[in-house]
């Protein structure tokens, strides 16, 4: 590399005097974050992920429904079946979004750019609850319709009850997934740390509950984060699960609660 | 703007980690329109230090203050404070380009400041490429990119000549000096004397997070107890006996050689003078500034190595 020859600009005059227009940080560190997310592949990448799962495993599950007699109880839920793999992509990209600037020290260059840490951590939470909404809705859209078309006259319509709540539920529950797994990457800070909490939570957790006695279990595991959330696209309610305002409406107080954790301890720590 | 005021005012800062104290009870200002050099061992607190001020660590106690207020209360410091803490501080998978451009946005910086930053260190011609693939030479160029993207009065590096090789290192000298020239505050951090003799004008010394010395690059070199005078003299014995009855401390180390620490050489030439001693020689010797560095923090590295390396590496006085 060759030195270049420099010869910087004056000093600015906005660099000597106190700065008098000062324009809301948040709009800035909105589009900064957007800007943050466009530039690095891993978006595209867990992204398409969570569309392609969506889709394929809705149809594959679709699949063995087609034809006379072989209908199933669940017809909306069969082709938003991939739903529990892309929440994995969505939940791995929201971690990521802030461990990755901790591992890599791109942390402090933010910090350094924008002190008010809680507007920046808002800010990716904004933007990558905004873009799971808007990416999840749709792929669940065209699985729900992709799906319901291959089960052909054992298919429901998007009018039918639950149906339309259930596919903009899933990008209701992507969109919160998303700004939860932010919150636990920023309490953890380390990749693995917050990946495996998230899928702990989420996928083992319910799983290592199923062990207890049956009246336990629907007092507790309706209430744990994922389970709760997921009521939005449940239909068929029985005693295992809430209902799906309800549902959600606790998975959105999950989140709350965690990414006020995560705001406090930002303050407090160390960058 | 009074450029005599200080634009970094860092008072009584300090950081404990458990019972392990990194910087303690430290004050300095760093002023304008000059560069500081921030010199200590490694382990010394310095980039503690730094971090402190520019609100990325919380003190245990103390406060600093940039441009009369906490970092944390700029709302756009990128237009203030220019920042290379860390030569890596970037996401390896984006571009250049792209990464100063997330950091202008930040601030509401002109996104055409981003192509003019990128051409004043360099790295123009590899904008689009990712970041990861840089050396460590080109990391701090883009380091100091993203600190020159607002166009602050203050320029705050930590090493930033690390990695950089003869032809880099003597481009950010240049650059260092020319944006002191223009009024800016410039606090660049370093464990290497020798490079600071050659950028900064004043030094900021400290060992152990405590404060070692205030003061310019020539009176912390005078400061040093190795400057010494040497005299030559056909009555050099007596000359001796004449200034130990002073409080010097003479050395004969040849015929008609004296080595005296401990008093000038005005003083030397006077009591000669006044003794009718002749006199064939007096001169200063002056301490290298890795020797001034070395004694300045002798009883305060952190890492000692086992056997004394005396590495007098270049006398830059």
């Amino acid at each position: 590399m060759t030195a270049t020859t420099v010869s910087p600009a004056p000093v600015a005059r906005a660099a000597l005097t106190a700065p008098t227009r000062q324009p809301p940080v948040l709009p800035a560190l909105l589009r900064s974050e957007w800007a943050k997310a466009r530039s690095v592949r891993s978006t595209y990448w867990s992204l398409a992920a969570a569309v392609a799962v969506m889709i394929g495993y809705g149809a594959i599950n679709s699949a063995p429904h087609a034809g006379a007699g072989h209908g199933t109880s669940d017809p909306i839920l069969t082709s938003l079946s991939g739903v529990l793999f892309a929440q994995l992509a969505i939940g791995i990209l929201g971690v990521l979004v802030i461990t990755t600037e901790y591992s890599t020290g791109m942390i402090r260059s933010t910090f350094a750019a924008a002190p008010q840490r809680h507007l920046v951590i808002i800010a990716k939470a904004g933007v990558l609850g905004a873009a799971a909404f808007a990416v999840g809705t749709v792929a669940s859209l065209i699985a729900f319709l992709d799906g319901q078309a291959i089960m052909g006259a054992n298919g429901v319509s998007l009018t039918s009850p639950g149906a339309l709540r259930s596919v903009i539920g899933i990008g209701l529950y992507l969109g919160l997934l998303g700004v939860f797994a932010i919150a636990l990457g920023t309490i953890i800070r380390r990749s693995t740390g917050a990946i495996a909490a998230l899928v702990g939570l989420i996928l083992i957790l319910p799983e290592l509950l199923l062990t207890l006695p049956a009246s336990l279990q629907d007092t507790i595991v309706k209430f744990l984060p994922g389970n709760a959330g997921q009521a939005i696209f449940t239909t068929g309610q029985d005693t295992s699960t809430l209902s799906p305002w309800a549902g959600l409406a606790v998975f959105a107080l999950y989140t709350a609660a965690a990414l006020t954790l995560a705001l406090v301890l930002l303050r407090r720590r160390d960058a | 703007m009074a450029t005599n005021s200080p634009s970094i005012e860092v008072r009584e800062l300090t950081k404990a980690y458990g019972k392990t104290v990194a910087v303690d009870h430290l004050s300095f200002d760093v002023h304008p329109g000059r560069v500081t050099g921030f010199l200590g061992p490694n382990g010394a607190g310095k980039s503690t230090t730094l971090r402190m001020i520019l609100g990325l660590d919380n003190p245990t106690a103390g406060s600093a203050l940039v441009n009369g207020r906490p970092f944390a209360d700029h709302r756009q410091p990128l237009f203030e404070v220019g920042a290379l803490l860390d030569p890596k501080a970037f996401h390896p998978g984006r571009s250049a380009g792209n990464h100063l451009r997330c950091l202008a946005l930040a601030n509401g910086i002109d996104q055409r400041r981003v192509d003019r930053v990128l051409d004043m260190v360099g790295l123009t011609a590899v904008a689009a490429k990712r970041a990861g693939g840089f050396s460590l030479g080109m990391g701090q160029r883009l380091g100091l990119a993203s600190a020159l993207l607002g166009d602050p009065a203050i320029l705050i590096l930590d090493e930033p000549i690390n990695g950089l090789d003869p032809e880099g290192i003597l481009w950010i000298r240049t650059l260092l000096r020319s944006l002191a020239a223009e009024g800016r505050t410039v606090l660049v951090s370093s464990h290497l004397m020798s490079e600071m003799a050659l950028t900064a004008e004043h030094l900021v010394v400290i060992g152990q997070g405590r404060l070692l010395a205030d003061d310019s690059v020539e009176a912390v070199v005078a400061a040093s107890g190795h400057n010494t005078a040497r005299v030559r003299s056909p009555q050099a014995g007596e000359l001796a006996a004449l200034l130990a009855a002073r409080g010097a401390v003479p050395t004969v180390t040849a015929a008609g050689e004296l080595i005296v620490t401990g008093v000038s050489t005005d003083s030397i030439g006077d009591l000669a003078a006044a003794n009718a001693i002749t006199i064939h020689e007096l001169s200063l010797q002056r301490a290298s500034l890795e020797d001034a560095f070395m004694d300045l923090t002798h009883d305060s590295v952190q890492y000692r190595t086992g056997t004394h390396a005396t590495a007098t590496l270049e006398s830059a006085a």
